[in-house]
């Protein structure tokens, strides 16, 4: 028995050994050494220095074979917020197979691939994924949530590489390795904090004023949204109260705001714990009209109709229209190509992913027309991409160009939710622009 | 001698009169030194209605810590093996409801009775594949198989589920307010939901009591736990103790991972399992291996949580001016002191007071103390 | 005067002979095969930048170094002295935070923060060792998670230092050790990356931190400490001074666990706190599984431990993409079946990641089950085979 034991366990070790052995042989056959890699893309550079004025093939480099663009993709496939990474996954999925099925690829040549890593929402896994793929890919079509982009932009930057983050944090926007998509949360929150002071019907300028926000990353700088539309609009914020991410007990918080007499509260927060402020508000009787950024809402939820009295005074803020407009040509063409393209199981969150590849397949079709798909070319090309056209899924286009000039998205969409609206369970309640986003002043890195 | 003998219930929950005593003296006098901090922040019956309803609330909050709690300490009480594996029970338990209950329309109570019962039959084959084999290996890695359970059923859920959040609504749902049912008694609000809480909890403790009183498997349980080289010699079945001690586990998972939906406000989501992080101290105060230690102590916590994130606040602002007083009158010169201890530090709080307590008890409240030989 | 001098004489210990009660400390290597080893290893992190292709692969092995390094600390804290840890990430996280304070906010040389990053962990070591006094076995494990909320919380909260939850850049922090610079080093007229070097850093560290442990162990400390872990009273009875020894090995192996961390976050760049404490509290049960996979008191185990757990789960990864690989040539009927199952594409059931870490999961239970010694065990069980044939194989001749 015990000789057999250390058998089993010889053979295990053995295994497991020679199985190490075969995982470093074969990346070494797939990724190019990093020595080579520089010289290609210093060769690419330097050889093609007017690539701008005479528009020619681009040469194959790292993530480009000459035929196939590979794009890495890193999304939270396992951990908390794989509810949302994979349909993102899903959706850009669909707008891929659309442009390399009936365009062709881009330029009506070059097929785009993605290649898909698992962050499980870590800032450490994702270092991992990144390191992983970043030598197979051109650019990184997705990072999704805002610790990873910040555990990865030191390497971005260092590499030279361009990614798309997956969050809106307004401090992506000055940065030149991240190609952001939407309006930064603070753009929102000033967007929907003015429609409810402006509303004629609420009156909302006789309104008290308060705000609840988690107390990470996204909680605190999108609250900071309030601080400036608070200050041009006169108004004192009553009442300030945090929570944290897990948090199920909310009486507190609701009696502190209950108790400072506050009848608009501005939330900063994520959908779980959004309906236990809710529900805790309503068990006390406290009912305010709530206000919300982008993140606070899950369709899932308000597809529940014993639910719906939760909801009934809740609003929030996003770029995209209900999925059940389909006037809109770019809700029209989603729904065809999720239709054809798209996996069995639905989910409203594939539009996200649909809709950040737009500006993704935009500077593919720059770098090409540049003639240029090396990491330096790409990061060029993002500079002289204008404004990208994304059929109206937006309420207003991102105007991109150099860091420092880029202007992003400034009217939003105002939502409520509504349990008879399948399949995202919205409905549009305005659309809106600020005077006062204009005076907001974007962080610099 | 006489008395204890007489005294069966406390002494199978561990308990004796001295440690009662202490017990009660620590509760009382913690809750005593908050009544008064509420008294200085607010006065007034306003103020005691609020402060009497925050400690409803809390132990609202503190009977899903206890009922958590449960889930360790019935392991521990007769393998003396932690079980870091229940928190993975208890995210597997509140999905397999959902998937009775929404997914095959099961009527709740009988769906959450399923559920129970699939969850034992799955925890005694986890106990039967991988923990059997680790007895009387080295602890570590004993608790270290545990650990690896987590992590494997962390990542089948997803797989199962399709990585998707799903809702679950409790029948007691008042469908006019979307939110639980509530009777309110002299002003103050109190949630059906946290009274079915409640009641499951007493439910348990019942069962514990008839199981280990009056049950040769209970009382092999408890001899297991003493030593199972003597319960083996003695005839006791010791393999029989560790099945049913995670059957038990098991059942307690997937009910209490269904109540902590409804606490989760409703989203059956693998985040679920945090929680469990957030029983340990309920379960260490108690002693490890007291079931009414993890009842009780679930409850002083849930309401020191709750009270400390609303009172904290003022019992800072009341420090800082007297700090300032003080220094004023000393140095008779202005000061602006400023406290901070950081946003929502309730979170923490529960830990902390695991330490300060730890050091006056090292077993904990109602914990059997470690007999120290050479 | 005379008493004075005889009772002098009698407390001195005798100068020689075969009464000493001064016992020699062990060999610093015991076997002959151990020198071999060492040698080899040496060679091997000499050789591996100049042969390893791939950078991932370079900054995966040293990250499994770093993890080796504070595995090894945390190895003398629970093999030799018995007090397991499940807070050993939260020193990691003063480390790297402390890193960036000072060596990037106060722009300290390389020696310098290192010394300071040790201190700061040795100084929280302290606190808990302090509590370890009063607690014992399953409540000191769970103690050491409040250290983590603790930390968790602090680094949230204290903005001036930590960045708040933007957190802080630790990447600039400089590696020079005089004129070398492990970030930018080139050999013979080779330039070598910054994973290179660090790789080099990293062991050249492991190899510090592994002396210094084996000559704790093999010395009159050492056996003191293995006296607590398995008779605490009886050791304190025959005058060993438990709260001293148990202190300093806590001290110990928190500073080299903060140490480490702070060389870990000169090279992941960016920290910020974790997405919650549940985050930290896997880093710390991954140590955990470091050091009992590894071999529980033994100064190597926690290095083959480091070096087999850190970089598993990837290593699965890959695995399966050969596997998926070869199944293509040979049977793409099976290939597409099986990436319907198993693939991070769009449609597939269950992503590569989360089914590594359920074969990763499987794995390790698999072994403790197996071999619950770890590989050290396997090892010695092995020697002792060698040995008994050896024996036998004489013995005829």
């Amino acid at each position: 028995m015990r000789k057999n034991r250390l058998l089993i366990s010889v053979v295990a070790l053995i295994t497991g050994l020679g199985l190490v052995a075969a995982a470093c042989n074969h990346n070494d056959d797939n990724a190019p050494s990093t020595t080579t890699t520089a010289a290609t893309t210093t060769t690419a550079a330097t050889g093609e220095p007017s690539a701008t004025v005479a528009p020619s093939e681009p040469s194959s480099t790292t993530g480009f074979d000459g035929t196939t663009i590979k794009l890495g993709f890193l999304t939270d496939l396992s951990g908390a917020l794989a509810i949302i990474g994979r349909p993102i996954r899903d959706g850009a999925q669909v707008y891929w197979d659309y442009v390399n099925e009936e365009l062709g690829g881009i330029g009506g040549k070059y097929k785009v691939e993605l290649v898909v890593e698992d962050t499980e929402d870590r800032p450490a896994v994702a270092v991992q994924a990144y390191q992983k793929i970043k030598d197979d890919v051109v650019m990184f079509a997705e990072i999704l949530s805002t610790p990873p982009t910040s555990a990865v932009l030191g390497f971005l930057k260092e590499d030279n590489i361009v990614a798309v983050p997956g969050s809106l944090a307004s401090s992506w926007i000055r940065e030149p390795n991240l190609l952001p998509n939407g309006a930064p949360y603070e753009y929102e929150i000033i967007n929907i904090v003015d429609w409810w002071y402006n509303n004629d019907e609420s009156g909302g300028a006789n309104d008290v004023y308060c705000s609840v926000h988690v107390d990470d990353i996204y909680g605190t700088s999108t609250i900071s949204g309030l601080d400036h539309i608070a200050n041009q609009l006169n108004i004192t914020v009553a009442e300030r109260q945090t929570i944290s991410r897990g948090d199920t007990e909310f009486s507190t918080q609701i009696t502190a705001l209950e108790e400072a007499n506050c009848t608009v509260v501005v939330a900063a927060t994520v959908p779980t714990e959004q309906r236990g402020l809710l529900t805790a508000a309503a068990t006390q009787g406290f009912a305010p009209t709530w206000l919300g950024a982008l993140p606070t809402y899950l369709s899932l939820f308000g597809a529940v109709e014993a639910l719906a009295p939760l909801y009934s005074k809740f609003y929030y803020v996003q770029d995209a229209p209900p999925l059940t407009e389909t006037d809109n040509p770019g809700v029209a063409n989603f729904n065809a190509r999720h239709e054809t393209y798209g996996p069995d199981m639905f989910s409203t969150f594939s539009l996200s992913g649909y809709f950040q590849s737009f500006s993704v397949h935009q500077l593919l079709e720059k770098a090409v027309e540049l003639g240029d798909l090396s990491r330096e070319g790409i990061l060029a090309a993002s500079e002289q991409l204008g404004e990208v056209d994304v059929e109206q899924l937006a309420a207003s286009n991102f105007i991109y160009g150099p860091a420092a000039t880029r202007t992003p998205p400034r009217a939003s969409r105002i939502m409520a939710p509504d349990h008879t609206m399948a399949p995202d369970f919205i409905r549009q309640v305005a659309e809106f622009e600020s005077t006062h986003i204009g005076s907001f002043s974007l962080p610099t890195p | 001698m006489k008395t204890r003998e007489r005294l069966k219930f406390e002494d199978l929950l561990t308990f004796n009169p001295v440690r009662l005593r202490n017990g009660v003296i620590i509760t009382v006098a913690s809750l005593g030194i908050l009544i008064a901090i509420t008294a200085i922040a607010d006065g007034g019956v306003a103020g005691v209605q609020k402060f009497i309803q925050f400690v409803i609330n809390g132990i609202g909050l503190g009977v899903i810590y206890a009922l958590v709690a449960l889930g360790f300490v019935v392991v521990y009480k007769s393998t003396r093996m932690f079980n870091f594996a229940q928190g993975g029970l208890v995210t597997l338990g509140a999905y397999m409801s959902y998937q009775f209950i929404e997914g095959w329309s099961v009527p709740f109570f009988l769906g959450v009775l399923c559920s129970a019962i699939v969850m034992a039959i799955i925890s005694v084959g986890i106990e039967r594949v991988v923990i059997r084999p680790m007895i009387g290996k080295p602890i570590y890695a004993a608790v270290l198989v545990t650990l690896g359970v987590l992590l494997a059923i962390n990542q089948v859920i997803p797989s199962i589920w399709r990585a998707t959040a799903y809702t679950l609504v409790p029948p007691w749902l008042d469908a006019q307010k979307g939110v639980s049912k509530s009777s309110e008694i002299f002003g103050i609000t109190i949630q059906h939901g946290d009274l079915w809480n409640a009641l499951v909890v007493l439910i348990f403790l019942i069962g514990f009591w008839l199981l280990f009183q009056f049950t040769n498997l209970g009382l092999g349980m408890r001899a297991t736990a003493i030593s199972q080289e003597v319960a083996a010699s003695q005839g006791v079945n010791v393999g029989l103790s560790f099945s049913a001690s995670w059957a038990i586990a098991g059942a307690i998972g997937a009910i209490s991972g269904t109540l902590l939906i409804f606490e989760r406000s409703g989203s059956v989501e693998t985040s679920i399992a945090f929680f469990t992080f957030k029983a340990f101290p309920a379960m260490i105060l108690g002693g490890l291996d007291s079931i009414i230690g993890a009842v009780v102590a679930g409850i002083i916590l849930g309401v020191v949580e709750v009270l400390a994130n609303s009172y904290l606040n003022d019992v800072l602002n009341f420090l800082e001016w007297l700090l300032e007083w003080l220094l004023e009158v000393i140095t008779l010169r202005r000061f602006d002191i400023e406290i901070s201890l950081g946003d929502n530090f309730s979170d923490i709080i529960l830990y902390l007071m695991m330490v300060v307590i730890l050091l006056v008890r090292p077993s904990g409240l109602f914990g059997t103390k470690e007999v120290k030989r050479l | 005067m005379k008493k004075i001098l005889e009772r002098a004489f009698k407390i001195a210990p005798p100068e020689t002979g075969s009464q000493s009660g001064v016992v020699k400390p062990l060999p610093l290597v015991r076997t002959p095969e151990g020198y071999v080893a060492i040698v080899g290893a040496i060679a091997l992190i000499i050789a591996a930048p100049f042969f390893a292709q791939s950078d991932n692969w370079m900054g995966q092995f040293s990250n499994a170094g770093l993890f080796a390094m504070a595995a090894i600390g945390l190895g003398l804290l629970s093999g030799y002295a018995g007090q397991i840890s499940l807070g050993h990430a939260a020193f990691l996280t003063i480390g790297a935070y402390s890193a960036a304070y000072f060596g990037v906010d106060r722009g300290l040389a390389f020696p310098l923060w290192l010394l300071l990053a040790g201190l700061v962990g040795a100084a929280i070591g302290l606190v808990v060792g302090l509590f370890s006094l009063r607690l014992r076995g399953d409540y000191l494990v769970i103690i050491t998670l409040a250290l983590v909320f603790v930390i968790f919380h602090v680094s949230k909260n204290w903005e001036s230092v930590t960045g708040g939850n933007n957190g802080v850049s630790a990447g600039l922090a400089s590696l020079n050790i005089g004129p070398i610079d492990f970030k930018n080093l080139s050999v013979f007229g080779r330039e070598l990356t910054k994973n290179q070097g660090i790789f080099w850093l990293a062991w050249i560290m492991v190899g510090i931190t592994a002396l210094l442990a084996r000559n704790i162990v093999r010395s009159r400390g050492g056996r003191a400490l293995q006296a607590i872990r398995d008779r605490d009273i009886a050791s304190e009875v025959i005058g060993i001074d438990t709260t001293r020894n148990k202190i300093y090995v806590f001290v110990l192996s928190s500073a080299i666990a903060s140490m480490a961390g702070g060389v870990l976050a000169v090279q992941r760049g960016h920290i910020s706190p974790p997405l919650g404490a549940p985050d930290e509290i896997f880093i710390s049960i991954q140590f955990l599984a470091i050091i009992v996979v590894g071999g529980l008191g033994t100064v190597y185990g926690p290095i083959l431990g480091a070096l087999f757990i850190y970089p598993l789960k990837i290593m699965l990864e890959e695995i399966i993409e050969i596997v998926v690989d070869l199944l293509e040539s040979i049977w793409p009927y099976a290939a597409d079946k099986l990436l319907s199952f198993i693939s991070n594409e769009s449609g597939a059931i269950i992503s590569t990641s989360a089914f590594s870490a359920i074969i990763y999961a499987i794995l390790l239970i698999l072994f403790l089950i197996f071999q619950p010694t770890g590989i050290a065990g396997l090892i010695r069980k092995a020697q002792i085979g060698t040995r008994v044939q050896i024996a036998k194989h004489k013995a005829k001749a």
